[in-house]
């Protein structure tokens, strides 16, 4: 079974067959190094997309910090996204460890940000209804 | 890291000055609020109060898990590999599971926790 690749550096279309996926190709137009994979060739090496050594924060202390600190069980939710991003990576699956990875961290802010935002506006209601 | 810093240490002065039992000026956890329930952070506030007034162990009886978790997580800002380690993640959350269900259990020894 061949399936049509597009060459990532002069965007010539040709085929390809299956049992080149993984391997490098040359582009017979511009001569440039391509790695073909089953979506299509890349530019980058392989070892570069799966690579561990990108470093895509879990955000754990700031998850920490909303559970215990905060007040709110939210942080308990950036906890679980924090715990897929490293499972993810090494997965392979570099967009779904990013996501996750900002997933952690949003859920960490909404939980510091109630937080903070209900204590505020608790305190100027108590003050507001104190006074009248 | 600076603002954090900063962050904790205006925390500090704020918790010093403010009994939370009493100031009006804390966050409220709507958790409690609406369940009536604690969850595991509940008691952090007044246990650092306790703490900074120098009773150990009455910050110790408001949120035992506080200070373990508070140094566990400095040991992540140290070194952040270890944050990464999904089996230590799911282990800390397990654990924070675990504590926000057995303190919620309204008897001898679970009321203590």
């Amino acid at each position: 079974m061949s399936f049509k690749i597009e060459c990532p550096f002069c965007h010539q279309e040709m085929l390809a067959e299956e049992k080149w996926i993984g391997q490098e190709a040359e582009c017979p137009f511009c001569s440039k190094t391509m790695i073909i994979t089953k979506d299509g060739a890349v530019s980058q090496p392989l070892v570069n997309r799966n690579s561990s050594g990108e470093k895509i924060p879990s955000y754990l202390f700031l998850a920490i910090i909303t559970t215990i600190l905060c007040c709110l069980p939210l942080g308990i939710v950036s906890i679980v996204y924090a715990a897929q991003v490293n499972s993810k990576q090494m997965a392979g699956d570099i967009e779904g460890a990013r996501k996750a990875s900002q997933l952690a961290l949003i859920w960490a802010c909404i939980g510091i940000a109630l937080s903070m935002g209900s204590g505020l506006l608790w305190g100027c209601f108590s003050v507001i209804f104190d006074y009248f | 890291m600076a603002g954090m810093g900063c962050a904790g240490i205006a925390g500090g002065i704020f918790l010093y000055s403010h009994d939370p039992t009493t100031t009006q000026w804390m966050p409220v956890c709507v958790f409690h609020e609406i369940t009536g329930m604690y969850c595991p952070g509940c008691g952090s506030g007044r246990s650092v109060y306790a703490l900074l007034h120098g009773d150990f162990l009455q910050a110790m009886r408001m949120n035992v898990l506080l200070y373990p978790m508070l140094l566990f997580a400095g040991l992540i800002l140290w070194k952040p590999e270890i944050g990464k380690n999904s089996k230590v993640i799911w282990s800390v959350f397990f654990i924070l599971i675990a504590y926000w269900v057995l303190r919620n259990i309204p008897f001898f020894p679970w009321n203590y926790l």
